[in-house]
């Protein structure tokens, strides 16, 4: 699953920052008894398991909340996460992936196929299907996955990944549940390439030409014939999405909830209303400031765990005064990031490591973030000539030490942080014009490097791999905004990125997090444990950072707490 | 009267046009578009570029317009196997004939195709009716070719694919393509076909012995070049549903990918709803309160009712909002916190609980400004010489004061009502957000941020449409109760 959102983490923060006793290294027992933490075992994954030898028990709905409404039930026409989020509930995949990819590349369990085992070259897989069908009787084959990939990279569809099957030479179909898959090379990632895959149903979905995909609407009258654990109920625009259980799913008795209704909310403070006043059951993205209020009432509990998202502020290295590296480290020795984590994510974030997340695998433990030392930034800047002048403002040649920090409106952790970081420069004498624009503006204009500074956060693919973000060729058109090159870090990203064994991998990617950490071109801020909330009469639920829903085919509720019939 | 009216609604168009034109600009002006929104790691270059084509980005915004307006009034006619509605239509072949049967998603017990006059005349063919069967869809029936009405569509239906023998060859027809392959020594370059019009079609050699498959619209054909060549009258089967011609178009929704005026009609609906109620709050409040207020002025209870209309109306609208649902739904649960259901509750009650905080809040406001207009208009009108004459002939205070006062009273009031009307579908943007109502405002906000050009034009007309009747209205009402007033 690579669903990197860059610059999207929705997480808004309002109130005033105010102390609190918590957990600063994200680690340790819980620290509130209605807390179910994601252990040390498997960091990703918040595990409310029941007890061993409860027996599942069916019955009862679940309200679920959504912040937008989808975009249409075709996961080949749609974007968001919040789509993926419900079309997972009708179209199956190969293999489900774990959320195991902070400890190499992912892992992954039967789905729709039962075994599969790659060639001696490395070039193809060969799946053995499952038994199963799709809710309307017709077998799940082949023909649906050769179908599925043809609608994925068809230039008709405009599916917005369809390079993630770039390497998928072909999907050759033997009988019905036999097919090999074939690739254009050998890299780690075939697995999760072909898995990306959704399987939809040919004889359904193959009645309307692909070249009329991008305008055919929410595709509602399609996704009546599911081919995994729902079926669904009914649409109602910008209101609700609901789903009974699909009796012809083939794992006997589940799922176990006869029902899931996906409710959208209008926003985070009305989601949570609703949830504190047992309207709806569940909050996907609970914010740090509210983690006590949802603490606070006995009928929720909070699934916290590690994310993959990191927050950072990017230099433009192209251009004066951050293409000087003295002036960049000075930057992040002015920063107290201790104090962003304890202040504004209340405890629930971590001080980010050089560009690769610390649960990474790839991640260099040993890489200790730059020190909070206005002395030494002082110390720098003194010394890349930017002086004390009158008015306490440094200068360099009569031009003062002054630039724009730009972020997107609408995002308040990202202006507490801008606000912060404008309040720690001063001190050591750099004046920080905060510009708040508009997402899409903002996107613009980093793209073109016209911009001295951003805040933003990066949702990171569950793979390592730097190019998009990284590589000098990411400068133009991608995410290498800062315009930073370097070519050890371009060769260090040609070659790790294809490595199909880890532990040759690692110190290259460990050298690639040095360099970042010395050249500096992002100071990194943070990494934010994620938050959910859901009430407690669930069991057996497992939030991970792939999904919040990760497993709710195997939720269930005694039936003594059963809240609808 | 109706010259008046004739004006005013043709300078309406034009400004309705003229801000129509400007919000398309604006928004395709404004930077970045619908798609860099999905810009991430996984959405390579090319991804994004073929996005953008398929949805005409890769032409000039002025293009785009002029493409626009002109989609806006003219259908090009399109083969669709379904459309709108639900209805499904499936054309295909069964025993040498073409079988036609349906689904649609609320059916009606029977469905009838309309063979039009022309295709009476020229096929022969005959109205189709077809029955629904328990499963829902419709059992399929022989149809003879020719043109179909089917509702305000219609359906052209072809022969059924058909195989001939002649010349040497098999032509082969089918799914709206003609293509043949070779059967004798001697296969010549291409293959000649005449249409029932004259125009003639050829069949380029693909491979050895085969030719085409060309595209071939539903029609005869028959061999050209062969003088001795019997004509084989082959017919292309396509059964296509068509609706060219004008019709009336604002684009698709690029994030829901749906037609615009069909994707807007339920927040239409569900904010015209609230924004009914909020205005019927608003008025009979305001209106009432005002003149409650100015009949008893400087009593304890005008002093009141001043002092909490100021308090309401200073308030900000959202922090209201959130205040109300954490009382009378988080704390004291009394109403539901936002949607407009619960969970298997369908009834109109449960609708109207979950109306009425969104309404106190739109409202409440409104009617705190609103009674301060009416009250100083109320005192105005109170202290004129006729009030005094109408007391003096000895009316009741009662008829002075809902007769003859408030007639006047009301004059600024009605102006206010029409300028409120284009809220009714304009929706109200933060008390929607607040309570997750399903209305323009959600739309409008989503749409804006999603840079949803054809939402945000659609949202915009409708609401430029409203202020513009909106204003007319307003004029009528005045001169309804305003006798000096004259329109002309």
């Amino acid at each position: 699953m690579r669903t990197p959102y860059p610059a999207l983490l929705a997480l808004a923060v309002l109130a005033s920052p105010a102390p609190r006793e918590t957990h600063a290294d994200g680690k340790g027992k819980p620290a509130h008894a209605r807390e179910v933490r994601a252990g040390d075992d498997m960091p990703t994954s918040a595990w409310r398991k029941a007890p061993p030898g409860a027996k599942p028990e069916r019955g009862d709905t679940a309200i679920l909340t959504l912040l937008q409404d989808i975009e249409g039930l075709n996961p080949y026409t749609s974007s968001t996460a919040d789509s993926h989020y419900v079309q997972e509930m009708l179209w199956p995949r190969l293999m489900e992936e774990q959320a195991d990819y902070y400890a190499g590349p992912p892992s992954f369990t039967p789905y729709v196929a039962e075994s599969w085992s790659p060639a001696a070259d490395g070039l193809s897989i060969r799946f053995t299907l499952r038994d199963c069908t799709w809710s309307d009787g017709t077998p799940i084959t082949g023909d649906d996955l050769r179908f599925s990939w043809e609608a994925a990279r068809h230039p008709g569809v405009g599916w917005n990944s369809a390079s993630i099957v770039d390497f998928i030479r072909d999907v050759e179909v033997h009988g019905p549940r036999d097919v090999t898959v074939h690739y254009t090379e050998r890299y780690p990632y075939q697995l999760m390439d072909v898995n990306d895959v959704h399987i939809l149903p040919k004889h359904v979905f193959g009645k309307i030409p692909f070249e009329q995909w991008q305008k055919h609407g929410s595709w509602e009258e399609q996704a009546k014939v599911s081919g995994s654990h729902w079926l669904l109920e009914k649409v109602v625009p910008n209101q609700e999405i609901s789903f009974t259980r699909n009796p012809r799913y083939w794992e006997p008795g589940k799922p176990y909830l006869d029902r899931v209704v996906w409710k959208v909310q209008g926003n985070m403070e009305t989601n949570l209303n609703a949830l504190l006043a047992g309207d709806v059951d569940f909050m996907q993205s609970v914010l740090p400031k509210d983690a006590d209020r949802v603490l606070a009432d006995e009928d929720l509990l909070l699934y916290s765990y590690v994310t993959r998202n990191i927050g950072w502020i990017g230099w433009n290295t192209g251009k004066p005064p951050f293409d000087d590296v003295r002036v960049r480290r000075a930057m992040t020795h002015a920063i107290d990031r201790e104090n962003i984590v304890e202040s504004i994510f209340y405890g629930y974030a971590e001080v980010a490591a050089p560009v690769i997340i610390r649960s990474m695998w790839a991640s260099c433990p040993e890489i200790e973030p730059l020190e909070f030392d206005p002395d030494a930034a002082e110390k720098l800047l003194d010394e890349a000539g930017w002086t004390r002048s009158g008015d306490g403002v440094r200068a360099k040649d009569g031009k003062p030490l002054s630039f724009i920090l730009v972020t997107n409106a609408g995002n308040d952790v990202r202006k507490k942080i801008s606000e912060y970081v404008q309040a720690s420069l001063k001190d050591v004498g750099v004046a920080v014009e905060i510009k708040l624009l508009d997402f899409n503006q903002m996107t613009q204009q980093l793209k073109k490097h016209s911009f001295d500074a951003y805040v933003a956060g990066m949702s990171v693919a569950t793979k390592v791999d730097g190019r998009p973000i990284f590589h000098s060729k990411a400068a133009e058109g991608q995410f290498n905004y800062v315009d930073f090159k370097n070519p050890r870090v371009d060769e260090i990203i040609d070659q790790a990125r294809l490595m199909s064994d880890k532990e040759a991998a690692k110190p290259l990617w460990a050298e690639m997090q040095r360099i970042f950490h010395v050249e500096q071109p992002y100071t990194t801020l943070y990494e934010p444990r994620g938050l959910v909330s859901l009430h407690k009469r669930f069991r057996n639920v497992n939030v991970t950072a792939l999904r919040p829903t990760h497993n709710l085919h195997e939720w269930w509720v005694p039936a003594s707490e059963q809240k609808y019939k | 009267v109706i010259a008046y009216l004739v004006r005013r609604l043709l300078i309406g168009v034009l400004i309705v046009w003229g801000v129509y034109t400007l919000t398309f600009f604006a928004v395709n002006l404004a930077p970045g578009d619908p798609f860099t929104a999905k810009e991430s790691a996984k959405v390579s270059e090319e991804d994004l570029a073929r996005l953008r084509s398929l949805w005409g980005y890769d032409l000039p915004v002025f293009e785009r317009y002029a493409l626009h307006v002109r989609k806006m009034f003219w259908k090009d006619p399109e083969v669709l196997e379904s459309q709108g509605g639900g209805l499904l239509f499936e054309v295909r072949a069964r025993d040498g004939r073409n079988v036609v049967g349906a689904r649609v998603q609320q059916p009606p017990a029977t469905l009838l195709l309309k063979a039009t006059q022309r295709s009476r005349l020229e096929d022969g063919a005959a109205d189709v009716t077809l029955a629904r069967g328990a499963d829902g869809a419709y059992a399929p029936v022989p149809i003879r070719r020719g043109r179909y009405q089917v509702g305000h569509r219609f359906l052209t239906i072809g022969e059924a694919p058909a195989t001939i023998d002649a010349e040497g060859l098999t032509l082969t027809a089918g799914g709206g393509t003609l293509s043949a392959r070779r059967t004798r020594e001697g296969a010549p370059e291409s293959v000649r076909l005449v249409r029932s019009g004259g125009a003639e079609l050829v069949l380029p050699a693909s491979a050895p012995g085969s030719y085409g498959p060309v595209e071939a619209p539903g029609d005869a054909y028959s061999f050209s070049d062969a003088a001795t060549a019997t004509p084989v009258a082959l017919a292309v089967p396509d059964g296509l549903l068509e609706s060219g011609g004008f019709g009336f178009d604002l684009g698709t929704s690029i994030q829901h990918k749906k037609n615009v005026v069909e994707h807007l009609k339920q927040p239409l609906l569900n904010s015209l709803l609230l924004a009914t109620a909020a205005l019927l709050v608003q008025f009979l409040f305001g209106v009432a309160l005002g003149v409650y207020s100015a009949v008893r002025r400087g009593h304890l209870l005008d002093r009141g009712l001043t002092f909490g209309s100021l308090f309401v109306y200073s308030m900000p609208g959202f922090w209201l909002a959130v205040m109300l649902q954490l009382l009378f739904a988080v704390k004291l649960g009394w109403l539901p916190v936002s949607g407009m259901h619960d969970e298997g509750d369908g009834s109109i009650l449960d609708l109207l609980e979950h109306m009425i905080l969104p309404v106190v809040v739109l409202g409440l406001a409104g009617a705190a400004s609103l009674a301060r207009y009416q009250r100083s208009s109320m005192l105005e009108v109170l202290s004129q010489d006729y009030v005094r004459t109408a007391r003096a002939k000895g009316c009741t205070e009662r008829g002075v004061i809902w007769h003859h006062a408030l007639r006047n009273a009301l004059l600024p009031t009605i102006t206010l009502l029409g300028l409120s009307l284009p809220f009714l579908v304009s929706g109200a943007v933060i008390t929607e957000q607040v309570f997750s109502w399903p209305g323009m405002g959600r739309e409008a906000i989503s749409a804006i941020t999603n840079r949803d050009v054809f939402v945000v034009t659609g949202i915009t007309l409708a609401a430029t449409t409203m202020v513009v009747i909106g204003s007319i209205v307003a004029d009528l009402l005045y001169a309804l109760v305003d006798p000096r007033v004259r329109i002309k």
